[in-house]
């Protein structure tokens, strides 16, 4: 299997959010902005690489029966490590990606990759998958991120820690502030997904209706 | 029975190990986080009391108030241009979580700045109230019974959507201002040869 096929299938074919419905909670709760949609996106993005890798490297001697419980303390080793090297080493960027991190351990597209393909697979093929997975991610963080903002704020692009105010789009008085709390979330994951079953359903071919 | 031994055995070395991970991990960045956290805490409170930059920790302010400090952890002495004015550091408790937050409070008892240090709000709403447009309203206000959200009487503009967080940041501010008010009748504040709080903080 070719390294570029394993990458490219987290993007559409297989992507987390929109195909596998992975990792539904931290979707809904951080598409609030583009700019938090990137933050966990790539946050997700490293973890979901480093933990791949490691699994793929251990997997020969996990045994079977306790696969699950290993992973889990794994990642959560992982997870643990990269948030106390962020927040040594580089504190502006873990000011700003910091609090995806406790979002990231509760994630189970990571312990979903884990088990589906990285406990069966080579390190590049593992790593490659674990980079596909995490861009498609963070590409459906973005596009439910940038419809939510676009509609409760009226604004896209917005990134505080950065002093961005964002684009306007909406005026004031067009913005629905529903569409940033809980039931927009629900309400655009769900539209979302509707509308991207229905361009992907299988056509019939000719003119026959049945 | 064996193979429970096994598994048991092979699951604990695996947690073994990742313990010696994570304790390697946690002495290698203790010093530097702290660090960090350190230098976070003094441009906060640089930044609500401008042109002073060296801060007196006040300790003991449990006993000195006796217990009664509301939302506020720890207090700072201005010793500069703005002796007798204090920098506080309160964490009321907002929509999702303690809100950190420093205010300065100039000699005069008036309020010199607010910065927001740490929160868990609602991304796109609660953390709204982190922002100058709704910080910058408690500048210059002096009287801790003004300091309200409008929806409960007051005269501070709640950021929209998030009424919980903007009350949680009001009351931080004033029970600053409670504390200094009361610090002040104390008497530890301006010129008060204060025996409290020997700890130079920079």
């Amino acid at each position: 299997m070719s390294l570029r096929k394993d990458f490219a299938n987290g993007l559409l074919a297989e992507n987390p959010t929109f195909r596998l419905l992975l990792g539904m909670c931290p979707t809904l709760a951080v598409s609030t902005s583009v700019f938090n949609g990137i933050g966990m996106g790539l946050a997700a993005t490293f973890v979901l690489v480093g933990s791949n890798a490691i699994v793929s490297l251990v997997r020969s001697i996990i045994p079977e029966k306790i696969r699950i419980p290993c992973y889990v303390v794994i990642i959560a080793t992982f997870v643990t490590v990269v948030d106390l090297a962020m927040a040594g080493f580089t504190p502006a960027l873990h000011q700003t990606l910091g609090i995806f991190i406790p979002l990231i351990v509760v994630n189970c597209i990571i312990l979903a990759r884990a088990e589906a393909f990285a406990s069966k697979r080579a390190l590049l093929n593992s790593i490659a998958d674990g980079f596909g997975m995490g861009i498609g991610f963070t590409l459906a963080l973005v596009v439910l991120s940038l419809i939510r903002e676009m509609l409760g704020t009226g604004v896209v692009f917005a990134a505080p820690d950065f002093n961005f105010a964002g684009v306007k789009l909406l005026a004031d008085e067009y913005r629905s502030v529903i569409m940033i709390l809980a039931p927009g979330g629900f309400i655009t994951l769900g539209c979302t997904l509707g509308l991207i079953n229905w361009l992907s359903r299988p056509r019939s071919s000719g003119g026959s209706k049945s | 029975m064996r193979d429970t031994i096994r598994l048991s055995v092979i699951l604990g070395i695996i947690c073994v190990i990742s313990a010696l991970v994570l304790s390697g991990m946690y002495s290698l960045t203790r010093d530097r986080i702290e660090q960090a956290n350190a230098r976070k805490l003094e441009e906060a409170l640089a930044q609500v009391l401008p042109g002073q930059n060296s801060f007196k920790a006040f300790e003991d302010l449990g006993n000195a108030l006796n217990g009664s400090l509301g939302s506020v952890t720890e207090v700072y002495l201005a010793s500069g241009d703005d002796f007798g004015g204090i920098a506080a550091k309160a964490a009321p408790a907002g929509y999702g979580g303690p809100i950190e937050m420093v205010v300065g409070i100039a000699r005069d008892g008036a309020v010199r700045g607010v910065r927001i240090i740490s929160q868990s709000e609602t991304p796109g709403l609660g953390t709204e109230v982190t922002r100058d447009a709704f910080t910058g309203q408690f500048e210059g206000r002096s009287t801790p019974e003004s300091l309200k959200v409008k929806q409960d009487g007051g005269s501070i503009d709640a950021v929209t959507g998030a009424t919980i967080s903007s009350r949680a940041v009001t009351r931080g501010v004033s029970d600053v201002l409670d504390v200094f008010h009361r610090l002040s009748a104390l008497g530890v504040l301006a010129g008060g040869s204060s025996s409290a709080g020997e700890e130079e903080q920079n």
